[in-house]
């Protein structure tokens, strides 16, 4: 299964929500309104803005669609290599 | 299958995007009336603080309408509709017929009758080009904030952000007027207040004075002139149904524009953020596309004024509910809850978020105010 890093950029996030509705298993709101990672629905090591994840194909979609969504792109996501997937450098 | 899409906006990008996806050999053409491609409208404040640069704002590139064989036309818009024979004719006097034609062409912010340099809105990329044009040539005396509602909010801000001293005119009573109760407001009001700002209420009217840089943000007028016209049933906004369909066949809205039935609240109503517009420019590609699929989304917004967060969650109108539950007070923040035939529908937070994610999840569920009291 592939892995992503997947990165919220705390100071860009301005609580819209929009990842939240895609993809609650990934995201979620935190106490000062700002996007969190999980990893489908844990957040081993305590609440973080960074964290890598193994997910399906699907779920990978999933993810993108939820990155796209954001209307601040305050969300990266990177493969494996390190690669950013989104937003397109 | 001919597409023609008014409004290049999130909405109508989005629908066009999803639409190719669906069909590689559909005719799809997307007018827009800004000449720019889809930026967002969300980063612009950022932009205007400097938190990202100019091009940052852009979400798509002027060559990405060719590579998806879309027929962009930047700074074009509709003069006429033709329901019957199923054809628009544009502001450069072309035409397009349709099979399906989608209505996102947004709003347009309500101005004030005097138009003067200083004035600004914070609508369009332009107008953020402006805004930061006159803060970079200097502002004497205090700015005004006039209006009482995410923009006036945003202005705020970003005075607040270059240390321009400025008072806020509201016309209402308080912010958000149809939404927020005295709790809530006494909230924001005194922060403002805090930070040294004089807030005017029932200012009906905005005659300038000597101000030199007013910030207005008094909502947004529907742009459907042309489909009212042609026999779309229009309110404050362009009808339709849970499948985001009008009453003329193969015309659907989307967007700003759309007074949609919420399924989520149980009735028809505008939504104006960024979070609705993409999710309904998804939705009614796929009915468009032939899917008849309803869209059933709880929509919510959040926004930060001089650092008190304000939330709202579904359907945020007192006016528009028979039951009102209030939780909070100044200190700890106010929730509002909104029922209606013994339902949740809405909620209002402001200075307080934790409990934005169970709100949502219970109205989500078609539960009642009483379930979240138990919580």
């Amino acid at each position: 299964m592939p892995k992503l890093k997947i990165k919220v950029d705390p100071d860009l996030c301005i609580g819209a929500a929009s990842c939240v509705t895609i993809d609650a298993a990934t995201f979620q709101l935190n106490a000062e309104n700002k996007a969190e990672v999980y990893d489908h629905g844990n957040a081993p090591g305590g609440p973080a803005y960074e964290r890598e994840i193994e997910v399906t194909e699907a779920e990978k979609e999933n993810i993108l669609l939820a990155a796209q969504s954001c209307p601040t792109l305050a969300i990266f996501i990177f493969d494996e290599a390190g690669k950013q997937l989104f937003p397109e450098p | 299958m001919r597409f023609v899409i008014v409004g290049g906006g999130i909405a109508g990008t989005t629908a066009a995007e999803e639409l190719r996806r669906r069909d590689p050999d559909a005719s799809i053409t997307l007018v827009s009336e800004e000449i720019h491609p889809l930026y967002s409208r969300v980063l612009l404040p950022h932009y205007l603080k400097g938190k990202v640069p100019r091009e940052r704002v852009f979400l798509k590139k002027p060559e990405w309408y060719a590579e998806q064989r879309i027929e962009w036309l930047p700074g074009i818009s509709v003069r006429n509709l033709d329901v019957t024979n199923r054809f628009v004719s544009l502001s450069d006097g072309r035409e397009r017929e349709y099979d399906r034609l989608l209505i996102a062409s947004g709003g347009e912010p309500r101005v004030l009758p005097e138009d003067r340099r200083g004035v600004c809105y914070l609508q369009t990329l332009d107008d953020a080009d402006h805004i930061l044009q006159l803060i970079h040539e200097g502002v004497s005396g205090r700015a005004v904030v006039y209006g009482s509602g995410f923009i006036a909010c945003e202005f705020a801000e970003l005075f607040s952000h270059y240390g321009i001293l400025f008072d806020v005119a509201c016309r209402g009573d308080r912010f958000w007027p149809k939404a927020l109760d005295e709790g809530s407001w006494e909230i924001i009001r005194t922060k403002l207040e805090v930070e040294g700002v004089e807030v005017r209420t029932g200012v009906e009217e905005f005659p300038l004075g000597g101000e030199n840089l007013v910030g207005v943000g008094i909502g947004l007028e529907g742009n459907f002139g042309w489909a009212r016209e042609a026999g779309v049933d229009v309110n404050q906004g362009v009808k339709t149904d849970e499948f985001l369909q009008t009453n003329v066949p193969g015309v659907f809205a989307a967007g700003d524009v759309a007074e949609f039935m919420d399924l989520a609240v149980g009735r028809q109503r505008l939504v104006g953020n960024w979070m609705n517009a993409q999710m309904q420019g998804r939705a009614v590609a796929a009915n468009m596309a032939g899917e008849n699929k309803p869209l059933r989304l709880v929509s919510s917004y959040s926004t930060n004024a001089l650092g008190i967060q304000v939330t709202f969650v579904g359907d945020a109108s007192r006016e528009k509910s028979d039951e009102v539950r209030v939780i909070g007070d100044a200190r700890e923040g106010v929730i509002q809850l909104f029922g209606r035939g013994g339902k949740l529908v809405g909620a209002t937070l402001v200075g307080r978020v934790k409990e934005r994610q169970a709100v949502t999840d219970l109205l989500k569920a078609g539960g009642r105010i009483s379930d979240f009291l138990r919580t």
